[in-house]
């Protein structure tokens, strides 16, 4: 049986524990609303943007031909961006991606095929080193505020494009001084793996092909099973572009990219707050919980032990009358 | 009389507030009424009148000029789309934006300075060298709002 002094510590200790998980739990419902926000107007934008980028792509006749970034990669590597938080203490968020990541590298390595990783967000990077040995090809810092978002998105989608294409380059490390740069991988296929922030209680892991750019599902807003027509000012662009059709998906198609990394962001961004808060909450809960138990436990102690002395003394004076 | 066309400039920060010249919480925030707005599309500078056909063409970085509330506004955008819709919305889908009354032009011009510095060093690379192209990009984007705050 626990002694006072010990399960006094323990509910001190409790009660410290509790007034930071609470501050956290706080902190993050005040970051939620602004995330929630930011992240409601960026899938406005997001989602004009995807439309209108799937109604050109469908109104091209093969255009997988048209544009290196449509065209299935020559190459048989994959690139992962795993898109984690900076910090812990936010329930399942980080690990959720990262099982999953490394789930599927794992996978593929066993059939054979090279993996490469961009991380952003140092709970990736460190959980993949450790269990796959991979060393990301390049690592961001995870955006902590909604406006810091842009940037990222427009760093991470550049290096997508260069490694779809064979441009990236590698940091000359031999150490001969002469800092020229190296032909970097070259990658056949990207994907994107994130929380999606489903509501505030829900984040759900996705896992999404960025590039090849893929292939818009013919859009049927009727229902009717036929694909509707495409607009008349869809066909209008595409037709003031013949035959620099390149052009406009030159265009089009960074814009795509980045736009879909800036979701992928925004909704981690947001799920990150709303899962810290959720875990928070808990653990602010759970404390509580735990106190109230310490609490009646050090009670009864005590009146055992006042009984104890009671009976003693008690014990003692009988004794003496004898 | 006049006919109106609703402008919207949506970016990823959300909706551009173009009514108020203060800052974003002030005032309600949704598609303005203009005459017309003149846009850099990817295929040269444009400009929309009410009843345009509906319409979709990429624009460049360049500067967006309308006239609200018997003002003449100009506006710094980057890359994106211009949507017109069949009842004559105009919809600006750009990366990002800025105002012209908010473009700080003494950081804008040294940071031109020293991309433009920068970029002296590929003058000689090939046309498609990424960090070149990153640059340029840059540049471009600078030079949209230098021309937004000086027209």
């Amino acid at each position: 049986m626990a002694n006072l002094k010990e399960i006094r510590i323990r509910i001190k200790s409790v009660k410290n524990t509790r007034k930071i998980t609470s501050a956290m739990s706080r902190i993050a419902a005040a970051r939620l609303r602004r995330a929630q926000l930011a992240m409601e107007a960026a899938r406005d934008y997001g989602t004009r943007m995807a439309g209108i980028v799937g109604e050109i792509l469908s109104e091209l006749e093969d255009a997988a031909s048209l544009h290196p970034l449509l065209a299935e990669g020559q190459s048989d590597a994959v690139a992962y961006v795993v898109i984690t938080a900076d910090r812990g203490l936010c329930g399942g968020f980080n690990s959720a991606v990262n099982r999953q990541s490394e789930r599927e590298i794992k996978a593929l390595r066993e059939a054979g095929r090279e993996v490469h990783v961009i991380t952003v967000g140092r709970k990736g990077r460190d959980y993949l080193r450790a269990t796959t040995q991979v060393t990301p090809l390049s690592h961001h810092t995870a955006p902590n505020k909604p406006e810091e978002v842009v940037d990222v998105a427009k760093g991470v989608a550049n290096e997508l494009i260069a490694l779809f294409e064979g441009r990236w380059e590698l940091e000359d490390t031999t150490g001969d001084g002469e800092g020229d740069t190296l032909t970097g991988p070259k990658v056949g296929e990207i994907r994107v793996v994130y929380n999606y922030f489903k509501n505030v209680i829900t984040q759900e892991v996705r896992d999404e092909q960025m590039l090849p750019v893929p292939m818009p599902e013919p859009i049927d807003a009727d229902g009717d099973g036929v694909p509707d027509e495409p607009r008349e000012a869809v066909r209008e662009a595409v037709r003031a572009f013949e035959p620099e059709t390149e052009e406009l998906l030159a265009h089009l198609l960074p814009t795509a990219v980045e736009t879909a990394v800036q979701q992928a962001l925004y909704n981690s961004v947001a799920a990150e707050v709303a899962a810290r808060r959720a875990a928070m909450d808990n653990a602010t809960d759970n404390a509580t919980e735990l106190i109230g138990e310490l609490t009646l436990q050090y009670n009864r102690e005590r009146q055992a032990a006042i009984t104890k002395e009671l009976m003693e003394i008690i014990g003692g004076a009988e004794a003496l009358k004898g | 009389m006049a006919e109106y066309l609703n402008l919207d400039i949506l970016t990823p920060d959300g909706r551009v507030n173009l009514r108020s010249t203060e800052d974003e919480a002030s005032s309600e925030n949704t598609a303005i009424e203009v005459e017309g707005v003149e846009l850099p599309a990817a295929l040269g500078e444009m400009g929309v009148r009410p009843r345009h056909l509906p319409f979709l063409t990429p624009v460049v970085p360049g500067v967006v000029r309308f006239r609200f509330g018997g003002q003449d506004r100009r506006m710094a955008v980057g890359r994106g789309f211009l949507e017109v819709s069949k009842d004559g919305t105009v919809t600006i889908l750009t990366e990002r934006a800025v105002r012209s009354w908010e473009v700080d032009t003494d950081a804008i011009s040294s940071e031109r300075d020293e991309v433009e510095e920068a970029l002296q060093e590929f003058r000689t690379a090939p046309i498609d060298d990424a960090r070149s192209m990153k640059l340029k990009a840059r540049r471009a984007w600078l030079d949209a709002q230098l021309r937004a705050a000086q027209a």
